[in-house]
């Protein structure tokens, strides 16, 4: 089980509490597709996503990115338990969508640079720790039931 | 985003020098960065041109923070880099530090200088990364995200997905130098 130490917590729940997580989601997921294009396999049927012009204003990417990141709120509010929070979820992307466990590394890194852009000289080393911590464990559990 | 590229220009080149037009590219855009190869250059820092003196004028912010933000964040989301090290003074600002934060950036500013052969521009720091250092391939993916992340900080409205991809890409090209010669 992870240990959390208080200010652990306070950085995360502190910085959470304003994140818009329909704008946040939205950039997150937009910025894998567009810097790492090889993602883009997972979304077939998201429409156009030639471009990052396309893939910015692509509704599907918004719904989905909002729908993620909705989700990580549920890490934030469990984070005693991420294994649990999260044991449906693996399974899912495991044996439906088959998505390699390297992605979820790389949108946590991602969400990281969207949160350092927005809340800029707040989100200070320390919080960037915090964070960097919680997507670590968080992409553990997502890839715990894989099999 | 012309602070962001007078800023990398500045961290890149001594005082007083002029840019330099790179020579034809053969570096790619990455396939997302639909832009000419000049707005690519300058979505990497890479100015053209900058008249004499504007580096000693211009600079956006000192250096050394940059150095130390980018330090302390990979100090303290990874721990374990500084396990390479343990010689060094690491509170923050310290002049060991600071003077191997300049050592990290001016070779980021040789490889956009050569952008288009960044494997002869490191050559000499790839081997010294193999033979001598031996740092674990992984913490340059490390490094790279602590200074995405510093230059997002410090850029927000600059830092678009545009630049974002051409960053990563770029110190990757970077990272994959320096570890090629591993094995």
């Amino acid at each position: 089980m992870v240990h959390w130490s208080a200010e652990e917590k306070q950085l995360i729940t502190g910085l959470w509490g304003k994140v818009n997580v329909e704008e946040c989601g939205a950039e997150a997921l937009a910025r894998l597709l567009i810097v790492y294009p090889w993602t883009q396999r997972f979304f077939d049927n998201f429409g156009n996503l030639s471009s990052p012009t396309a893939i910015i204003g692509n509704p599907k990417v918004r719904a989905h990115g909002k729908k993620v990141l909705t989700s990580f709120g549920e890490a934030v509010k469990n984070l005693e338990n991420l294994k649990a929070t999260y044991s449906k979820l693996s399974e899912l992307h495991c044996e439906k969508l088959h998505v390699d466990p390297e992605n979820f590394r790389l949108l946590g890194d991602i969400l990281i640079i969207v949160l350092a852009a927005h809340f800029t000289k707040d989100f200070t080393p320390d919080c960037q720790a915090a964070w960097q911590k919680l997507v670590r464990v968080v992409a553990h559990a997502l890839a715990r039931k894989y099999h | 985003m012309y602070r962001l590229a007078h800023c990398l220009i500045c961290t890149y080149y001594k005082r007083g020098l002029r840019a330099e037009r790179p020579s034809d590219a053969s570096f790619k855009l990455p396939s997302s960065v639909n832009c000419s190869r000049s707005v690519f250059l300058k979505l990497v820092g890479f100015s053209v041109y900058l008249p004499r003196g504007f580096v000693r004028s211009r600079m956006p912010f000192p250096l050394p923070n940059f150095i130390i933000m980018f330090s302390s964040r990979l100090f303290s989301s990874y721990p374990q880099t500084k396990t390479y090290f343990p010689h060094f003074d690491l509170s923050q600002g310290s002049t060991q530090l600071r003077g191997h934060g300049s050592k990290v950036m001016n070779a980021i500013g040789e490889a956009v200088k050569n952008i288009d052969d960044i494997r002869g521009a490191l050559a000499k720091l790839s081997e010294l990364h193999a033979y001598i250092l031996r740092v674990d391939p992984v913490n340059f993916k490390l490094l790279c995200h602590c200074i995405l992340c510093s230059v997002a900080a410090r850029y927000p409205s600059d830092f678009t997905p545009e630049v974002h991809a051409a960053w990563d890409k770029f110190l990757s090209s970077v990272s994959s130098v320096l570890t090629e010669k591993y094995r």
